[in-house]
């Protein structure tokens, strides 16, 4: 790896044209220290690359946010009155799009804060978290992803302690001893099918197939991931749910299964039923008689796909 | 949509990967700056890791205008079905064109009927200046383009015309700005109103800012208030009676006031009262228009801002350098902090400022109040300090 510190020295074109670019100077971070940084980033990130590849990936950081978060991590005044100029109220404001709720909200974005600040301190020193900034993307998107990261990890550590009330408004508080029945396995050709066939998929396939379904995410949602038109992530799904069908298919006949009975094996999952259970059993109707109403086909959402933020819509498109 | 079987979505469903990309890494893919190889590498942990499922679809950035979908296909009108169907389409129109236009009792030939009959009475050169077409050609720019409406109509205000005359034109000037402004153009745009003691439509610059949405007084005394109900009726103007017919969303309150200054003009559209209603200023003189508490922010410059009923902020100035990084508000007491350690306190709607001691300098970034009296602010050492006699005294809390 081209190393722009020690072997191109810190008079090195790029490392200074960059060092000015960032406006170092101005949170008196010198050019050594500058292009140290730099190094670190690309040895983690092009660990290894040529000279010029490792030049385009420099120039591709964000080294004004870079220079200003690494000064405020080292605890330079002015750079903080700037980072709280520019960043303090939109971090309140990301907190609340990802929260949903004001109150969690500015609890996730004083929490943030805090660690930004470094509350904590090692060796004597005071630890920012700012100084993991790396210039990849902007800032502003970085404290959006660390707020993010944060509210998932939180609550998915909160998931496992509900309250007896939130139980018994879910109807499990006569729970049984034993564990609930575990989803039986697939046949094992099926299975072997199954994971044949998505493996030959894309990995983006496998991420559309996974948000849609797992997730319960809207096309929306996954075309904005994906930088895409809403209609191109339709068609997707429709193709790659008929391949990865086509695909399983194919591999059970070549495993000794005629075509009917590979689409049966497929098609035999008892998670698959489509009946609405209370509708069939005539909750409404008298005498638990059999409903006259159609009977509603429900989709079933698995619990992860429902979604871990209450608020959120998962309903599908 | 095709289904996947469960089958298939239980094998889908991955065991969480014992490492994840960092923070750095899935901005970069948010914000569409990874290598393409990243990018494979990142939708592949990212198809088996809901939890960076997760983290990816709340971190990305606002959202844009969505990218356009570019179709490849041959010009639609060379097409055979589109050139059959077109066609039988034109000939529907021309038939039922013609037949309304014959018809004796459509409302085109009543309205034709009116003003043959008024031209007739006022002068033959009247008649033939109402004669082009349905809509007085002078009325309709004026409401297209409110930019010029003031210029191009100001010569109705002088010399009124005709009786017949003016009731068209005075429908088509409270019908056209309704589609085409916005709700909130009557406060600083040029605004239409109806004259009524003069019989007359004139056009008037409004010039004064953050006036009441949804009312307007005319000269002479009187509001011409225009709200979006669907009654289908013009009171006090017995002339445009006939074209309210035409105009069934339209209705014209008159509104006596006290003295004979023009306030302004505001039009709601239908549908839209809430927004338009927005633009009520404190102290409106138009009863019914609810009063909206004022929106406080601090501007990336770290000034205070206040933002009236969804108006454009509004710098306050609070003190001449303060730098802010934080406000709150409770009824009219307003509270604001920031660089070194200096709060401000407002108990008059942010109109007047006391600067509040504190046991320390440090920057405020946090501000909480529940109530008048009892708040706690947060500072840049992660100190938080809080008081229950309205900032008299403040104490460090763990």
């Amino acid at each position: 790896m081209a190393d722009l510190g020690e072997s191109a020295p810190a008079t090195s074109p790029l490392v200074r044209a960059l060092y000015l670019k960032s406006g170092a100077a101005a949170y008196e971070l010198g050019e050594t220290e500058f292009a140290q940084i730099l190094n670190e980033i690309a040895a983690k990130y092009l660990p290894a690359a040529g000279a010029g590849e490792h030049a385009r990936f420099c120039e591709s950081l964000r080294v004004e946010e870079l220079a200003l978060a690494r000064a405020c991590a080292a605890g330079h005044e002015k750079a903080w009155e700037v980072f709280l100029t520019r960043y303090r109220s939109k971090l309140f404001e990301m907190a609340a799009g990802i929260a949903r709720n004001e109150s969690v909200a500015r609890e996730l974005a004083d929490s943030l804060y805090a660690d930004l600040y470094g509350t904590r301190t090692r060796d004597g020193r005071r630890v920012s978290k700012l100084s993991y900034y790396m210039g990849r993307g902007s800032l502003e998107g970085w404290l959006r992803t660390v707020l993010a990261q944060e509210h998932v990890d939180g609550f998915r550590r909160q998931k496992h302690l509900v309250s007896l009330e939130e139980q018994e408004e879910q109807g499990t508080q006569f729970a049984s001893a034993s564990p609930p029945p575990a989803a039986a396995d697939p046949e094992p050709r099926l299975a072997a099918a199954i994971d044949e066939a998505l493996a030959a998929l894309g990995a983006e396939d496998r991420f559309v197939l996974s948000s849609y379904f797992l997730d319960g995410r809207t096309l929306a949602e996954i075309a904005r991931i994906l930088k895409v038109h809403e209609s191109t992530i339709s068609r997707k799904v429709d193709k790659i749910t008929r391949q990865v069908r086509a695909g399983i298919i194919k591999k059970l006949m070549a495993r000794g299964m005629d075509r009917r009975a590979a689409e049966e094996a497929l098609a035999t999952d008892v998670r698959d039923i489509t009946t609405d259970v209370r509708a069939r059993i005539g909750s409404g109707a008298p005498g638990g008689q059999p409903s006259s109403a159609p009977l509603a086909p429900r989709k079933m959402v698995q619990e992860l796909g429902a979604g871990p933020f209450p608020g959120k819509d998962h309903s599908g498109t | 949509m095709a289904e996947l079987p469960q089958s298939v979505r239980a094998r889908l469903e991955q065991p969480p990967p014992a490492e994840h990309p960092d923070a750095d890494l899935l901005t970069a893919f948010c914000e569409d700056a990874v290598t393409p190889l990243e990018r494979e590498r990142l939708l592949a942990h990212l198809a088996g890791c809901a939890r960076c499922r997760e983290i990816t679809a709340l971190a990305m950035p606002d959202e844009g205008p969505p990218p356009l979908l570019v179709l490849q296909r041959k010009p639609a009108l060379l097409k055979f079905p589109v050139l059959r169907w077109g066609a039988l389409a034109a000939a529907a129109v021309v038939v039922i064109s013609a037949a309304l236009l014959h018809h004796p009792g459509t409302q085109i030939a009543r309205v034709e009927e009116h003003r043959t009959i008024a031209g007739s009475a006022a002068g033959p050169a009247q008649a033939a200046q109402s004669q082009p077409s349905a809509v007085p050609a002078p009325v309709a720019p004026s409401a297209v383009e409110p930019g010029k409406a003031a210029s191009h109509y100001q010569p109705k205000k002088t010399a009124p015309a005709p009786a017949t005359y003016d009731s068209l034109g005075q429908m088509a000037l409270l019908r056209a700005p309704a589609r085409r402004l916005p709700p909130a153009l009557g406060v600083h745009g040029p605004a239409v109103a109806m004259n009524q003691q003069q019989g007359n439509a004139f056009v008037q610059q409004q010039t004064q800012p953050l006036l009441p949405a949804g009312a307007a007084k005319a000269e002479g005394g009187a509001i011409v208030h225009v709200t979006g109900a669907a009654s289908g009726t013009v009171e006090g103007n017995d002339q445009s009676a006939n074209l309210g017919e035409v105009l069934p969303t339209r209705k014209v309150q008159d509104i006596p006031l006290t003295d004979n200054s023009v306030v302004g003009v505001a039009q709601t559209l239908p549908g839209k009262g809430k927004k338009a209603k927005r633009g009520a200023a404190p102290g409106s003189a138009v009863a019914g228009l609810p009063q909206q508490a004022p929106a406080w922010s601090i501007s990336p410059e770290g000034k205070l801002t206040r933002s009236l009923g969804g108006a454009a902020p509004q710098v306050i100035e609070v003190a001449p350098d303060a730098v802010l990084h934080a406000v709150a508000s409770v009824g009219s007491q307003v509270w604001a902090g920031g660089n070194g350690g200096r709060l401000y306190h407002s108990v008059d709607g942010g109109t007047t400022w006391n600067q509040v001691a504190l046991p320390k300098a440090q920057t405020i970034v946090s501000i909480q109040f529940k109530n008048v009296t009892h708040g706690v602010i947060r500072t840049a050492d992660g100190l938080r300090y809080s008081t229950s006699n309205a900032g008299q005294s403040w104490k460090q809390i763990k």
